[in-house]
């Protein structure tokens, strides 16, 4: 598939309640599509023997979060059009049953998911629109980092 | 197995780095032609997933993705159809990319123009 690639990875301690690590979205004015065909996840530090599941969902609005710069594959291209957000203390507005991805992983593991050609998921055209990280753990709080990278 | 290079073949991987190990593990995964979900390919799970003869390719077992129960609706098609705003939100756009639920739909958008 052609078009430049972007990457963006982005933290957050995990707490009992579901928050984001990481959305990336279109941004305000500019609509276009997005295709993610990378991701990882991972928790930092010392975390303890423990099982979490991570979520990546759909979202039409990135909540409030630390903007992130998308690095470019390709020095030659332009800067990316969609945003990043890592950090969020508002989280997305979730689509209902727009979960993409569900990964059950051990926290001391690292995990990536690599999509098939053609099966990426994708980002539709509309301002705002894109996808969320997130995960959650009764007692855990370690950093958690979800990483993305896309063609658009 | 060479999980990369069964990208080939259509299957997306999951690949986990164990703390303990060296050794990478991995698994499939598919991406739902109709939804665009992904995954994860559990041989023995019981969980019954579909195919798609239109698309060509494997769908997640949702009913709504059912080819035998709502027809080929393809994702692009429910894509486009959410692009365009004529579904809201984009669960809605099923009923434009599946064709003949035009009405119900088109009342729905006007309601909340």
């Amino acid at each position: 598939m052609a078009g430049a690639r972007y990457p963006a990875n982005g933290d957050q301690n995990l707490t009992t309640t579901r928050i984001t690590a990481l959305s990336v979205t279109d941004n305000a004015t500019t609509a276009h599509r997005g295709w993610v065909y990378d991701m990882y996840f991972g928790n930092e530090g010392t975390p303890a023997d423990l099982a979490g599941t991570y979520l990546v969902e759909r979202c039409t609005a990135p909540g409030t979060a630390t903007a992130v710069t998308p690095g470019k594959v390709d020095e030659q291209d332009r800067a990316a059009q969609a945003v990043a957000g890592e950090n969020h203390t508002v989280e997305p507005t979730y689509t209902a049953n727009e979960i993409m991805l569900e990964v059950p992983v051990n926290h001391r593991g690292t995990y990536r998911w690599i999509a098939p050609p053609g099966g990426e998921l994708v980002i539709p055209a509309t301002t705002t629109d894109g996808f969320g990280g997130n995960s959650l753990h009764a007692s855990a709080t370690t950093l958690f980092r979800i990483g993305m990278a896309w063609i658009e | 197995m060479n999980y990369i290079k069964e990208r080939s073949k259509g299957k997306g991987v999951l690949l986990f780095s164990p703390h303990d190990s060296d050794k990478d593990q991995g698994q499939h995964t598919i991406t739902c032609c109709h939804c665009n979900h992904v995954f994860i390919i559990q041989p023995g799970s019981g969980k019954e997933r579909g195919w798609c003869f239109m698309c060509g390719a494997s769908t997640c077992g949702d009913r709504r993705c059912s080819p035998a129960l709502n027809g080929c609706a393809p994702f692009e098609k429910k894509l486009e159809a959410y692009e365009r705003r004529t579904a809201l939100p984009l669960e809605g756009a099923w009923d434009i990319a599946k064709g003949g639920i035009w009405v119900r739909t088109m009342r729905e958008v006007k309601l909340r123009a």
